[in-house]
């Protein structure tokens, strides 16, 4: 607790101060900032690879310091997260719970025929729960039955199963099984606590109505809480119980206890139409007569609101950006417009549409930039190893022609003949006795002649400063007059190396054959031109991919658009729906305060 | 100390075939030089094989790396989105969260693109959009020149920074080299 502590107060030392240089270079110094990025976004695990690594590079002690916290804290973060998985151990499994999205994602899709099997493979109470849902969708009533009941009663989709069956026996008529299924559910366990109990006693409700059993209904609404968003659905039960009872006097505190507002869901509608009838059954028709004024008053000013929403598209588009990428915050009226315009099941669909086509497009174009960069990649290879090879011939035609100059100086310049051989006899016996040695072979008369010339040329320019003559610093000084180095076995080879390709071409030359680095062109060539040939034919595929792949991304776009177009649409539709049912509501009102009124009037004539 | 010698050692050497390659007056001399040339030139050219060779196995990657941070000192200047197009083709647009914004607040540094890129001349257009205590956004747009060569890494660092009286995206530039 206490390093956690600390590390919050380090954290907030360290991550304060903006663009603290960790000063090394630009490079390690990117790295940390990077890290930070990375932590600070929540990527502990990339945090803590690049601060692993950023302390292996020569790093100054503070700035070691600040990526070893770094590095301790994404460490840490990590730590916290797999001890909460840990502590989650005893819920369901994680495999469980990544097999209730998928079999949920699936049913929500209407994928009822992928749901079935996939349900009775994984053999889990959301398997089964999920299997028997997409019997019940596709109608077969008896097998659906059977794969509910199979959910066991410690699963925590029983009660979700329990409700289902319910729902089953009510749409067989046998409402007596449906009772039982309900009241089973509500007496155990396994629902206690739960948003579900609400929507179980409602359903009770409706089941002991529709069997006639109506104080029982009454008792099994009334259970319901005023606070829960359903106490509109169980006011309204409980009013209609109470009516066949004839008891219209305690429907009117009932209804009043629910809260409605302008332009009123369809539960509100019908609580305002039952209130005022209840009043008129009563004989209180001043009340029913203010009521249904107020309710027309109310419907009036809603209706230019409404009329407003439909014609500005502006408002259309503000509700579809709403849908889609969500708000920070919202006004009363746009919760309450968001609510009548989500009850369209068909915006919901729509709107996946929109987000699949989306999440489709990113992943389209994420490849389109991959075969692009692989293009571009591919493309600078084959440049590169053109131009390689291009530098390679070059080179190998400049080597040529400075051997056949070297061969046209050979029968006059070039020549030992009538050089006093006496000078540098000593030295070159010497010296090829330790080159045999050193190679363990023969060195060939050709290089021999090439030898003696180089050293022709140290002696006449007067270098005697190479003392040991048996090594081979006179011609390290003929390619290097400044040369000071101690000769090595490696490096006697290399010169050797050189000066036996010197001789060996030009012995090659005389003969008219192709020099060393003539005879290893062909081969390159085939090799880099046979990589060009393979890499083209890649880009061109390449090429194929990414016009198709743009091609998805255009009409991924299209369909993008036509979805948003489809889902405004759709919008202003549910909006006109709205105001058609206010236009209807409205006219009922009219109708029953015509009512009330003719009803006052008849009473102030009996009067 | 070793690599310091081997460094002034090749450093004279090519110096010499440097002078070498005007050639000096005399036949012997003239001869030496030819020598010396050609003792260059296959030298490059094992050297030239050898590349050629290990590009063969792994040709090394042009690279172009694009990061973000933000150097406002005001804290309420955030970023809003930044768009990225090289050479007329989009390469990158990101949307910038709250989160991601206190991220650059703090220092950090965020790696907005890192791909493979063709040698030559590039033009980078940068559209960004940047607001200021949940004000109105504000369009920027910035042009950034540069020129690829091959198996290098090109790093560009994109700043919001405060510049008289306005905001704008300011780019900073380095090199690596890849091999």
């Amino acid at each position: 607790m206490r390093f956690l502590r600390l590390a919050t107060i380090l954290l907030l030392v360290l991550f304060s101060r903006p663009l603290m240089a960790i000063a090394q270079s630009p490079l390690e110094e990117q790295q940390y900032q990077r890290a930070l990025y990375l932590f600070r976004t929540g990527d502990y695990l990339s945090s803590s690879e690049l601060s692993k690594g950023l302390l292996n590079t020569p790093l100054k002690e503070r700035d070691k310091d600040k990526a070893l916290l770094l590095l301790r804290l994404s460490d840490l973060k990590m730590q916290v997260r797999e001890d909460y998985l840990n502590f989650t151990g005893q819920s369901p499994s994680l495999d469980i719970y990544l097999q209730s999205i998928l079999l949920d994602t699936l049913y929500k899709m209407r994928e009822y025929e992928e749901v079935m099997p996939l349900g009775k493979l994984l053999n889990s109470g959301a398997s089964r729960y999920f299997e028997g849902m997409g019997l019940l969708q596709l109608n077969n009533l008896e097998e659906a039955t059977v794969a509910l009941s199979k959910v066991s009663a410690g699963d925590r989709f029983y009660p979700y199963a329990m409700i289902s069956l319910a729902q089953i026996e009510v749409m067989k008529q046998d409402l007596k099984a449906a009772e039982g299924y309900l009241k089973g559910l509500l007496s155990s366990p396994s629902i206690k606590g739960d948003g579900l109990t609400e929507r179980a006693r409602i359903l009770l409700g409706q089941v002991l109505f529709e069997r006639g059993l109506f104080p029982e209904a009454v008792k099994e609404f009334s259970r319901v809480s005023l606070d829960s968003p359903l106490y509109g659905e169980a006011a309204i039960g409980q009013a209609w119980s109470l009516m066949r009872r004839g008891d219209y006097k305690r429907v009117i505190p009932t209804l009043k206890l629910i809260k409605s507002y302008p332009p009123y869901d369809a539960v509100e509608r019908e609580a305002m139409m039952i209130l005022g009838y209840c009043f008129l059954k009563l004989g209180r028709v001043e009340e029913a007569r203010e009521h249904y004024q107020q309710l027309l008053d109310n419907i009036n000013l809603t209706e230019g609101r409404l009329e407003e929403m439909i014609d500005d598209s502006s408002i259309r588009q503000r509700y579809t950006s709403i849908l889609l990428e969500g708000a920070s915050s919202l006004t009363g009226e746009e919760q309450y417009y968001l609510s009548v315009i989500k009850s369209d099941p068909t915006i919901s669909d729509i709107s996946r549409e929109y987000e699949a086509l989306a999440t489709l497009k990113t992943a389209f174009f994420k490849k389109e930039r991959e075969s692009a960069e692989k293009e571009a990649y591919l493309g600078n290879k084959i440049s590169g190893l053109e131009e390689r090879l291009r530098k390679i011939e070059e080179g190998t035609d400049r080597s040529k022609r400075i051997l056949l100059a070297i061969k046209g100086k050979e029968g006059q310049r070039f020549s030992i003949e009538g050089f006093d051989m006496n000078d540098i006899t000593y030295f070159a016996t010497n010296t090829f006795s330790y080159w045999e040695w050193t190679l363990g072979r023969k060195v060939d008369d050709e290089t021999k002649r090439l030898v003696i010339l180089i050293m022709r040329y140290w002696i006449e320019s007067g270098r005697p400063e190479c003392r040991n003559p048996l090594y081979i610093c006179h011609i390290l000084s003929f390619f290097n007059p400044m040369w000071k180095m101690e000769e090595k076995p490696e490096e006697i080879r290399d010169i050797i190396w050189i000066i036996e390709r010197i001789s060996n071409d030009l012995m090659n030359i005389r003969k008219g054959e192709k020099t060393h680095f003539e005879s290893m062109l062909p081969g390159a060539r085939e090799k880099v031109s046979e990589i060009i040939s393979r890499d083209k034919e890649n880009i061109k595929k390449l090429g194929e991919i990414r016009e198709k792949l743009r091609k998805s991304i255009q009409e991924t776009g299209k369909g993008s658009e036509e979805s948003l177009a489809s889902l405004e649409m759709r919008i202003n539709e549910r909006l006109l729906k709205n105001r058609y049912e206010l236009t209807d509501f409205k006219a009922s009102i009219t109708t029953w305060l015509d009512a009330a009124n003719n009803t006052e009037l008849a009473k102030e004539g009996t009067k | 100390m070793k690599i310091l010698i081997a460094l002034a050692g090749v450093i004279i050497f090519f110096n010499s075939i440097a002078l070498a390659e005007v050639p000096p007056p005399g036949r012997r001399d003239s001869a030496r030089h030819l020598i010396i040339q050609l003792n260059n030139n296959y030298n490059f050219l094992n050297k030239e094989l050898k590349k050629l060779e290990e590009d063969i196995k792994v040709f090394p990657r042009t690279t172009l790396h694009l990061s973000a941070v933000n150097k406002a000192v005001n804290s309420d200047i955030k970023l809003l989105s930044i768009e990225a197009q090289d050479n007329d083709r989009l390469i990158e647009s990101h949307i910038y969260s709250a989160l991601e914004n206190e991220a650059l607040a703090a220092g950090g540094r965020q790696q907005l693109y890192q791909g493979e890129v063709r040698e030559g001349s590039h033009v980078l257009k940068v559209t960004y959009y940047w607001t200021e205590e949940d004000g109105p956004p504000q369009k920027g747009e910035t042009y950034i020149t540069f020129s690829m060569s091959k198996g290098m890494t090109y790093s560009i660092e994109l700043s919001l920074t405060e510049k008289e009286d306005n905001v704008v995206l300011d780019s900073s530039q380095f090199e690596f080299i890849n091999r």
